[in-house]
């Protein structure tokens, strides 16, 4: 899946459709659809309270499921226990979601930017991929999207969409 | 929820697609479930039931697809508003599907899904669709656009969880009833929240509407460079520039084209490919449209015209007979269609110069055309007359189209599509001004006659026009006036009631929807 969008994207005919989409809705398909191994101990919270208030917001539901889906399951992976995922308000204005673990954190070079691997065991694309994404999604105010990766207690996973 | 107690409708051309769908729906609850294998079939069964839901598949076969389908149904209304319509695509044609314009459906799923996930989105739109019931059941052609307004201001009263819904009716509702300020309004108030394509569009559509066309433009642009895929922006800003710099309109229909390739607007492009004189791609164009469907449910006789006028131009003369020929393969043989197809014959031997077989081909024309024939035949008449020469013809038949259509603009807009193809454009607009005119007089005359006391005489008059302008609700329903105040004065008769009747019948089926 990935690999057809970043194929598309090389060509110039990666299409993101931008549309209104319930939030509430939009995160529990999110979730619902990672399946916790058998015997993990580990637990997703999420956290949902602003997507109530804010109701909808307009993006590629297909495309932004994806990345938010890749970062759980990096989460999953490096993750001890708590796996948290939360929708919040931008003060500025914009839409963030946040994945965020109690592992070690990202590594240096990640946060660096100069590793483009989301977590070197995986196909290698994941943040090339959700970095793509994201600043694709624009408004006609010239608003871009982007990605965040920071450590606090663990790895925290943004994105971030105008 | 329980699903059993819904009926559905699944439409799928592959068996093994269809059984297991079918199978998915059952492990949802959905025990009432009729299957289609084609349009066809699909046409049938929803004409003959009301289903409460639709799952189906984007890719039907023989150059078909579920877009064109739903568009098909939702625009000949044989499919209510609270009908469920769910697609079911392929990773690689989901944004065909999303990228819908006008005629969206209510959520789509992409293959493969399991059960469970059929079955929340199911729950989740039918939930949606009976929430808004209240609003659905004014909307429509013949709905009461204000009773529609109050509904959706009472379910944004009570803060619904799909207010954004209701306030993309509301949006459309407004720009419908011309209240364009306060349409500006409310969707400058969702974008001071957040941006979206449908208010950007929205916004455009309401500052188009209120006359700032350049503000509406520039609005247009923006909204495309952030929103590239975004179809209604396209149609929008096609829409704006028809007016008055076509071949940048013809662009904007390439450039939708690109995105998602559909016949509607494929013919949109022929048609203004045409006007614009550049034939080649205007052929091409028609050709796509002719050939894209083998099942024939979405041809129409306008894009063999089309082919043969833009065949004709490039002095295709054979090819050209040859799609006045294929007109009538796909359609059954009305009086109308044998007007249309003897009208471009007439129009493609006047353009190669024959003017004797034009001439004979026009007589047949004319000797088929009859009163209450669709705009589409009539106007390709008129072309015909004009171009073999006969401008009072021509100009009879177009003051009948205008009279009787005063009050859709989107048909004068057309007449005066045919003097302009004639290279009258300017004629044609003092024409169908002095028509609009005539129309007033005779109204305003009645009425100072009704006042007058001359009630025989103001209800001859409108009779007269009634009986003759079928589409004219004005005339119709001013005619079932005098009747009514003839009853009045004299009593009731069976004469006068009946009459009053069928005048206000007769306004209120004025003005079918003009689609092909």
């Amino acid at each position: 899946m990935e690999l057809l969008t970043l194929y598309r994207a090389g060509e110039n005919s990666l299409r993101l459709v931008i549309e209104d989409h319930d939030l509430i809705d939009f995160c529990e398909d999110v979730t619902a659809e990672i399946i916790l191994s058998p015997g993990s101990n580990h637990q997703i919270e999420s956290d949902l309270g602003a997507a109530t208030v804010l109701g909808a917001w307009a993006f590629d539901a297909y495309q932004v499921k994806m990345v938010l889906q890749e970062a759980l399951r990096n989460a999953l992976r490096h993750g001890k226990q708590h796996i948290r995922f939360a929708v919040a308000a931008q003060a500025e204005g914009g839409l963030r979601f946040t994945v965020s673990d109690d592992g070690p954190g990202f590594p240096q070079e990640v946060l660096d930017g100069e590793a483009v691997a989301m977590d070197s065991g995986s196909s290698g694309i994941g943040l090339v991929f959700a970095r793509l994404i994201a600043e694709r999604h624009a408004t006609p105010d010239g608003h871009h999207g982007r990605i965040e990766l920071a450590n606090d207690g663990g790895a925290v996973f943004a994105l971030v969409l105008p | 929820m329980d699903l059993s107690k819904f009926s559905g409708l699944l439409i799928d051309d592959v068996p093994e697609m269809r059984s297991a769908l079918r199978i998915q729906l059952a492990d949802c609850g959905l025990e009432r479930c009729d299957a289609a294998r084609n349009i066809k079939e699909a046409l049938e069964r929803i004409a003959a039931n009301r289903y409460d839901l639709i799952v189906c598949d984007y890719n039907l076969g023989q150059g078909a697809d579920g877009q064109q389908l739903l568009e098909l149904v939702r625009r000949r209304k044989t499919l209510p508003l609270t009908t469920v319509f769910l697609m079911v695509t392929g990773e690689t044609s989901y944004e065909q599907v999303s990228t819908a314009a006008e005629y969206a459906p209510d959520d789509y799923l992409i293959k493969p899904f399991t059960s469970q996930t059929l079955q929340t989105r199911l729950e989740r739109i039918i939930q949606k669709k009976q929430t808004l019931r209240p609003v659905y059941a004014h909307l429509g052609e013949r709905g009461d656009k204000q009773k529609a307004l109050t509904e959706c201001d009472a379910m944004l009263a009570q803060q619904s969880r799909y207010s954004l819904d209701v306030l993309r009716i509301k949006g459309d509702l407004l720009l419908a009833m011309q209240r364009n300020d306060d349409a500006l309004t409310l969707y400058q108030g969702v974008l001071d929240q957040r941006a979206t394509p449908w208010a950007s569009v929205g916004k455009a559509r309401a500052l188009a509407a209120k006359g700032d066309d350049a503000e509406a433009r520039v609005h247009l642009g923006q909204a495309l460079e952030a929103y590239p895929n975004y179809l209604a922006a396209y149609d929008s800003l096609a829409r704006l520039l028809e007016k008055d710099d076509r071949a940048a309109a013809q662009q904007v229909v390439e450039q939708a084209l690109k995105v998602a390739p559909s016949t509607q607007r494929q013919r949109q492009l022929g048609a203004l490919a045409l006007e614009n004189k550049d034939f080649t791609r205007a052929e091409e164009a028609f050709q796509r449209a002719v050939e894209k469907d083998r099942t024939g449910f979405f041809k129409s006789h306008d894009d063999y015209s089309g082919l043969a006028k833009s065949r004709v131009e490039q002095g295709k003369v054979k090819e050209a007979l040859a799609a006045v020929k294929d007109m009538s393969q796909h359609f059954s043989r009305t009086p109308e269609l044998a007007v249309h197809q003897a009208a471009v014959e007439s129009i493609v031997h006047a353009k190669s110069g024959d003017s004797a077989a034009a001439k004979k081909a026009l007589e047949r024309a004319l000797a088929a055309a009859e009163h209450g024939m669709d705009v589409t035949a009539s106007l390709e008449l008129a072309n015909a007359c004009f171009a073999s020469g006969d401008q009072e013809q021509a100009k009879r038949i177009l003051k009948e189209v205008a009279e009787d259509h005063q009050e859709n603009d989107a048909v004068l807009d057309r007449a005066q599509g045919v003097f302009r193809a004639a290279g009258l454009e300017s004629e044609g607009a003092i024409f169908l001004e002095a028509t609009r005119q005539r129309m007033i007089t005779l109204n305003n005359e009645a009425v100072a006659l009704a006042k007058a006391g001359e009630l025989e005489k103001a209800s001859a008059m409108l009779d007269e026009a009634a009986d003759r302008l079928l589409n004219n609700a004005q005339v119709s329903i001013n005619a079932s006036i005098a009747a009514l105040m003839q009853i009045q004065r004299q009593g009731a008769s069976a004469e006068l009631v009946n009459k009053a009747h069928r005048y206000i019948s007769q306004a209120n089926q004025a003005n079918p929807e003009l689609h092909p």
